[in-house]
C-alpha cells in the first residue's frame, strides 16, 4: 500500500523463561497509514507494549529480542539496523510518549533543557534556536506563558502539564509516527480528554500518524481511525473503529465491549470475560482464546485460526468466520 | 538566613565541623603568613623546648617549630586527601557508571574491582607504595586505588537503579546517545550520594595517609606532614609528649570534622532521612 508509514510483518519477539523461550509478540502484522490513528487494544501482558518497544528498538536487552518478521519504516527495515542508525530514527522519525508523566522527566533538569536536548540530539542547531523551538512547542501544547515555564523543573508542574511537556518533547522534531503507550492512564479523566484532543489537533497540524496503545475501549472509540485488538501476542481482530464498535466479530472483542459500563439502562451486573489470561508459557494449542470463549467449536482446541477477511479492512482471527 | 543553609545551624556540632574545615583550608592556603618560621629551619640550640617558650607549640628534636610544621602539615594532608578524593571519585564513578550502564562490560570491570577489594585497604596501599616508591603522587595513587573500589561499588549500584527509571527510557526514546545518557541523565541524579561518599573518603584517606607516613612509607620525611611528625616524635614520647599531641590532635579533629560534615550532608541530601529529621 502506498499510504502506509510503517508496516509490521509477522513480528515475533521472544524472551527467555525458565523452560523455553516465550513469545509475548507472535506473528503480529500491522500497517499504520499516513495521518491516521491506529488504536492497539488489549489487556495487560497481551504484548501491545512489547510491539511498540520493538518498533522503537528499545526491547529490554539482552533478554528480549526480535526473532522474526520485519518492520518496514519508509521503505527501510528497522530490524537489524545498527544501534547508531536506530538512535537517529528514535525521536526524529518515530517518537514515543509514556504512561507515567510523573517519572518520565529527569528531575534534575528544567523541562526546557530536556526539550532542547531532544532537539539537539538530532539537529545541529544553536541553543538559542533550539530554545525558540522549545518555547513554540510548549505554546502549541497549551502551556501558559511558555517563556517562563521553560525554566521550570518537573516537580513544579502537575501531571497533565508534564504530559504536555512530554508531548512537546516528542513532537519537537515533527516525527512521522508518534507512539503513545497508555498516554493518559496516569491522569484524571478531564485531563485525559484534554491531552487526547491535543494529540489529535497536533496530528492534523503536523500530518503525523499515531499508534495509540491502551486497554481503554472508550479511548480508542473516540480517538482512533482503526483498531487492532491484541490477545496473547496475536492480533485477533482488526477493523475500522466504527465497524468494530457496530459489529465486533471476535468473541473476545465482543467481550471487551460488553465489559464497558453503560450510562444507559439499569444497574445490571457488569459483564466480564470468564477465566484469566493464560500464562505465555502455557498457551492453548489452537486458538489462544480457547477456554475462555463461550462460542468455541471443534477446531478451536487444536488449530489456530488464520485471519479471515470480513468486509472492507475488517479481519478476524476466529473459526466462526471461516468461509 | 537563606533556607538552604539553615541545616548547618540545626545541628550545632555539624556547624563546628564545617567551621573547622574552613579554618583548616584557610590555614593551609595562608601557611607562609601564619607560620612563625619555616617548618624546615633547624635550630639545634633550641631543641625539644616545651610549648609556650620560644615556640607556641614547642620544638622537636632538631629544634624545628612544631606549630609551623603542623600548619604546613595541614597543606600536605589537605592536598593528599583532595588528591585521593579526586582520583578515587573520578575513576570510581567512571568505572561504576560504565559497568552499570553498558552491562556487557560489567563482568570485566566489576571483577577487577572485586579483586582490588579482596585486599585489606592499607595492605594494598603498602604494596603499591613499595612498588612505586615514596612521594606525594605515589601515595595518592596508592590510597586512591583502595577507595576507588568503594566509590565504584556505590556508583554501580546507583546506576543499576537509575537506568531503569522511566525518564532514562524516555531520553533513549528521544534519541539521546548512550554516552550522553550516562553523563547527562544518570550521573546528575546520583550527585548527592557521591558528594557524601567523597567526604567520608576524604576523612578515611587522611587516616591512611597518616598511617603510611607513620610507617615510613608515605611522604619523604623532610616534607612536613602530620604522619611524619607522629613517626619522628614517637621516640620522644615521654620526654616531649607535645611532639605527638599536636599532630595527633590535628588528625583527630580533621577526621572528626569531615565525618560530622559528611553526616550532616547525608542527612540534608537524602530526602528520606531529611523527612524524618524535619518531621520530628
Amino acid at each position: 500500500m502506498a499510504g502506509d508509514i510503517v508496516s509490521i510483518n509477522n513480528l515475533r519477539v521472544s524472551f527467555p523463561s525458565e523452560s523455553a523461550r516465550i513469545y509475548p509478540v507472535d506473528g503480529v502484522s500491522l500497517k499504520i497509514l499516513k495521518g491516521e490513528t491506529l488504536g492497539l487494544v488489549g489487556e495487560s501482558g497481551c504484548g501491545k507494549s512489547m510491539t511498540s518497544l520493538a518498533l522503537m528498538g528499545l526491547l529490554p536487552r539482552p533478554l528480549g529480542r526480535v526473532d522474526g518478521g520485519e518492520i518496514i519504516f519508509k521503505g527501510r527495515n528497522l530490524i537489524g539496523i545498527a544501534d547508531a542508525e536506530m538512535a537517529k530514527v528514535r525521536g526524529r522519525d518515530i517518537s514515543m510518549i509514556f504512561q507515567d508523566p510523573m517519572t518520565s522527566l529527569n528531575p534534575v533538569y528544567t523541562v526546557g533543557d530536556q526539550i532542547i536536548e531532544a532537539i539537539q540530539a538530532h539537529e545541529r542547531v544553536p541553543r538559542t534556536e533550539a530554545r525558540r523551538v522549545a518555547v513554540d512547542m510548549l505554546r502549541k501544547v497549551g502551556i501558559p506563558s511558555p517563556e517562563k515555564r521553560i525554566g521550570d523543573y518537573p516537580h513544579l508542574m502537575s501531571g497533565g502539564m508534564r504530559q504536555r511537556v512530554m508531548i512537546a518533547m516528542a513532537l519537537s522534531l515533527k516525527p512521522e509516527l508518534l507512539i503513545a503507550d497508555e498516554p493518559t492512564t496516569a491522569l484524571d479523566v478531564t485531563i485525559q480528554a484534554q491531552i487526547l484532543y491535543l494529540m489529535n489537533d497536533l496530528r492534523r497540524d503536523l500530518g503525523m500518524s499515531i499508534l495509540l496503545i491502551t486497554h481503554n475501549m472508550g479511548l480508542v472509540a473516540e480517538n482512533a481511525d482503526r483498531i487492532a485488538v491484541m490477545y496473547a501476542g496475536r492480533i485477533l481482530e482488526e477493523a475500522p473503529t466504527k465497524g468494530l464498535f457496530a459489529s465486533p466479530l471476535h468473541p473476545y472483542s465482543r467481550g471487551l465491549l460488553d465489559s464497558i459500563p453503560r450510562m444507559t439502562g439499569g444497574g445490571d451486573k457488569l459483564q466480564s470475560i470468564p477465566g484469566m489470561v493464560p500464562p505465555l508459557n502455557d498457551l492453548p494449542k489452537g486458538c489462544k482464546f480457547f477456554g475462555r470463549c463461550a462460542r468455541s467449536t471443534e477446531p478451536c482446541e487444536t488449530k489456530e485460526p488464520p485471519l479471515f477477511q470480513k468486509g472492507e479492512g475488517h479481519s478476524v482471527r476466529c473459526w466462526l468466520y471461516e468461509e | 538566613m537563606n533556607k538552604k543553609y539553615r541545616f548547618l545551624f540545626r545541628r550545632k556540632i555539624a556547624l563546628l565541623g564545617f567551621l573547622f574545615i574552613t579554618a583548616l583550608i584557610f590555614t593551609a592556603i595562608a601557611a607562609p603568613f601564619l607560620a612563625r618560621v619555616s617548618p624546615l629551619t633547624l635550630d639545634p640550640a633550641n631543641k625539644l623546648i616545651p610549648p609556650g617558650g620560644v615556640a607556641l607549640l614547642g620544638t622537636d628534636n632538631f629544634g624545628r617549630d612544631v606549630a609551623s610544621r603542623a600548619i604546613y602539615g595541614a597543606r600536605t594532608s589537605l592536598v593528599g586527601g583532595f588528591g585521593v578524593v579526586v582520583l578515587s571519585t573520578g575513576l570510581g564513578v567512571l568505572t561504576g557508571a560504565v559497568a552499570g550502564y553498558f552491562r556487557r562490560l560489567e563482568p570485566f570491570l566489576m571483577r577487577i574491582i572485586d579483586v582490588m577489594m579482596a585486599f585489606p585497604p592499607l595492605l594494598l596501599a603498602l604494596v603499591l607504595v613499595s612498588i612505586f616508591g615514596r612521594g606525594m603522587v605515589n601515595v595518592i595513587i596508592a590510597v586512591g586505588a583502595t577507595y576507588l573500589t568503594r566509590t565504584a561499588r556505590v556508583v554501580y549500584a546507583l546506576t543499576l537503579k537509575i537506568r531503569t527509571e522511566p525518564y532514562i527510557e524516555a531520553a533513549t526514546a528521544g534519541g539521546v546517545k548512550p554516552f550522553a545518557i550516562v553523563l547527562r541523565h544518570i550521573l546528575p541524579n546520583m550527585l548527592s550520594p557521591i558528594i557524601v561518599q567523597s567526604t567520608f573518603t576524604f576523612a578515611f584517606s587522611l587516616l591512611d595517609l597518616a598511617a603510611l607516613d607513620f610507617l615510613g612509607l608515605g611522604i619523604p620525611p623532610a616534607i612536613p606532614s602530620w604522619g611524619n611528625m607522629l613517626s619522628e616524635g614517637r621516640m620522644y614520647l615521654t620526654r616531649a609528649p607535645w611532639l605527638l599531641l599536636c599532630p595527633g590532635a590535628c588528625i583527630v579533629l580533621t577526621v572528626l570534622s569531615f565525618n560530622l560534615a559528611g553526616d550532616a550532608l547525608r542527612d540534608r541530601l537524602d530526602p528520606q532521612l531529611r523527612r524524618n529529621i524535619e518531621g520530628v
